[in-house]
């Protein structure tokens, strides 16, 4: 899959600068190939089990549609588009990394691929401050957790004497010579992938760079990077720290309850939409930090992927609908909705059908993804449920102002809204593919 | 060579690394100049590559020694983009103090 993924890519340098319309093709081909079902394990370093096969394949599936949306989304860039492709295809090949490792040698390498074409992404807007700034902070954010992250993965190899994460395993199972040594590390590994998926208390940086990247970037970073960043995490941490979980769940069950309450109630005071998408996405990764509480057991992967994917779709689907509204003319706020649903249908349909999406209303896709990773965690942690629950229904207030805005305020704006076809294409398949959700969560769940 | 390392007992390596990396973290948190952060953040690297090749001298296991290759490879590829960025902003700011960048926040 990823020499694949390679000679593809390869092949993509020289076409994305055509254009958006073979970077799909190529894409949907590594798709096809990801179900395919290669097995094959390279050497200690990458396995591309199931678990990283699916993962990648509903990766690609949120980059295909972000590809669809970025032609148009990237239509004001001045710098050459042929790099912006470049860049997220990097970023990609960084999220397969971090799907497959089976050493923390890759997992490293994966974060930092995924990364640093990021931080250059986000500043993309050279002559835009907010840009700027999002980029400096995302950059000295990501260098610092990459610092923390690294500390915690020497310790771990000073305790452990290795870094395959299997060989870990077996010798956290069999308990090491100097447990302080690992425990410190294991904080620190915590800590340094907290702040990666931007979990409370290390997400302050997320709200700043979301809203200072541009509009496309900001999708990836809240679909594709925070998926590579729940994928790692569990990864890691249901192969390796399984023998010492006492230590290390309680300290994640208050960093999952802490993420998914603060954020959500700083997202009802948001009044620009773009921040509130932040938070809203601050608050997700609350939910699947709960999954990595019960790591290793029966339907907890498949649950974070089923998840994944109905947040990351619906969530593109709502920044298509937001670019087309905001971009032109140069307004994020809710009250540029105000109205949308007389005057294109079809975008406020896709923004509606995502906030529900989004807020887990039962037909929805998203209503599944809750309801599956709820489950899982039901029977060991209760009382996290209930606040989950809560913070669903805390989430349904600030998902509504866009419904309200675009359906039911009278005033009106005079802002003209303009749908190009490839937006439209996105929103179309968005939409097919929610739907498809709804019909079928358990084929996604079964995956791994 | 390895006989040199291991005349210091690995408890000080670590603790010499260990304070090194926190006044890294600490000039991560307190200092308001973007250069001198940075520079922090390769002190943290430092201390980490410092460590890992102190532990892969004592486990007689050469991983360690080539993880500290790959991050030498990255934190230049990762300075080289950051030093990037600063200048882009220096140029629309005429400055490299991050308590200027909090426009976003309001």
């Amino acid at each position: 899959m990823f020499a694949g993924l390679f000679g593809k890519r390869d092949l993509l340098l020289p076409v994305t600068l055509l254009g958006l319309a073979a970077a799909l093709g190529v894409s949907a081909m590594s798709l096809s190939t990801g179900d395919a079902g290669w097995g094959t394990q390279y050497t200690s370093m990458f396995s591309f089990d199931k678990y990283a096969q699916s993962f990648t394949a509903i990766t690609l599936t949120s980059v295909l549609l972000l590809a669809g949306m970025s032609s148009w989304g990237f239509r004001t860039l001045n710098s050459s588009l042929g790099d912006h492709y470049a860049l997220i295809l990097f970023s990609l090949c960084g999220a397969v990394c971090m799907f497959s490792f089976t050493n923390l040698v890759m997992l490293f390498i994966g974060i930092e691929i995924l990364s640093i074409p990021l931080y250059v992404l986000a500043g993309s807007r050279r002559d835009d401050l907010a840009s700027n700034e999002a980029a400096l902070k995302y950059f000295l954010m990501g260098a610092f957790a990459t610092g923390i992250l690294l500390f915690g993965m020497t310790l771990v190899y000073g305790s452990t004497g290795t870094f395959n994460t299997a060989a870990i395993g077996a010798a956290v199972e069999r308990g090491v010579a100097s447990p302080g040594m690992l425990k410190m590390g294991i904080l620190l590994l915590v800590v340094g992938l907290s702040f990666k998926v931007s979990a409370v208390p290390f997400h302050f940086w997320a709200p700043d760079v979301y809203q200072g990247s541009p509009n496309t970037v900001t999708a990836f970073m809240a679909t594709a990077v925070k998926t590579a960043g729940f994928a790692a995490f569990y990864r890691l941490f249901s192969t390796s720290f399984l023998g010492v979980n006492e230590f290390w769940s309680v300290g994640i069950a208050a960093i999952a309850g802490l993420t998914m309450t603060l954020s959500n109630f700083t997202a009802i005071f948001q009044t620009e939409f773009k921040r509130m998408m932040a938070y809203s996405s601050i608050s997700h990764a609350g939910y699947l930090m709960m999954a990595i509480l019960v790591a290793g057991q029966p339907g907890s992967a498949g649950a974070i992927l089923l998840y994944m994917l109905t947040y990351s779709i619906a969530t593109i689907c709502a920044f298509s609908a937001y670019i087309v509204v905001a971009e032109p003319n140069g307004d994020g706020s809710f009250a540029a909705f105000n109205g949308l649903s007389k005057k294109q249908p079809l975008v406020a349909l896709v923004m509606a059908l995502s906030m529900l999406s989004l807020a887990g209303i039962p037909p929805l896709a998203g209503f599944f993804g809750k309801y599956f990773l709820f489950s899982t965690v039901m029977q060991q942690y209760p009382w996290l449920v209930v606040i989950a629950v809560i913070n669903s229904a805390v989430s349904v207030y600030y998902y509504l102002k866009v419904i309200i805005a675009m359906y039911f305020t009278k005033e009106e704006n005079t802002y003209e809204v303009l749908i190009p076809s490839s937006i439209r294409w996105v929103m179309v398949a968005g939409v097919v593919i929610i739907t498809l959700l709804t019909v079928l969560p358990g084929n996604i769940f079964g995956l791994i | 060579m390895l006989e040199i390392i291991k005349t210091v007992p690995i408890e000080y390596y670590l603790l010499y690394s260990t304070v090194l990396f926190c006044i890294g973290v600490f000039g991560v948190l307190t200092r308001r100049n973007a250069i001198i952060v940075l520079m922090c953040v390769e002190l943290m690297l430092n201390a980490v590559n410092l460590l890992l090749a102190a532990f892969s001298t004592y486990l007689g296991d050469a991983q360690g020694q080539i993880m500290v290759f790959f991050i030498m490879v990255v934190a230049a590829a990762e300075a080289a983009v950051g030093l990037g960025i600063l200048v882009m902003i220096y140029r629309n700011t005429k400055s490299t103090d991050i308590s200027l960048l909090d426009r976003l926040r309001n």
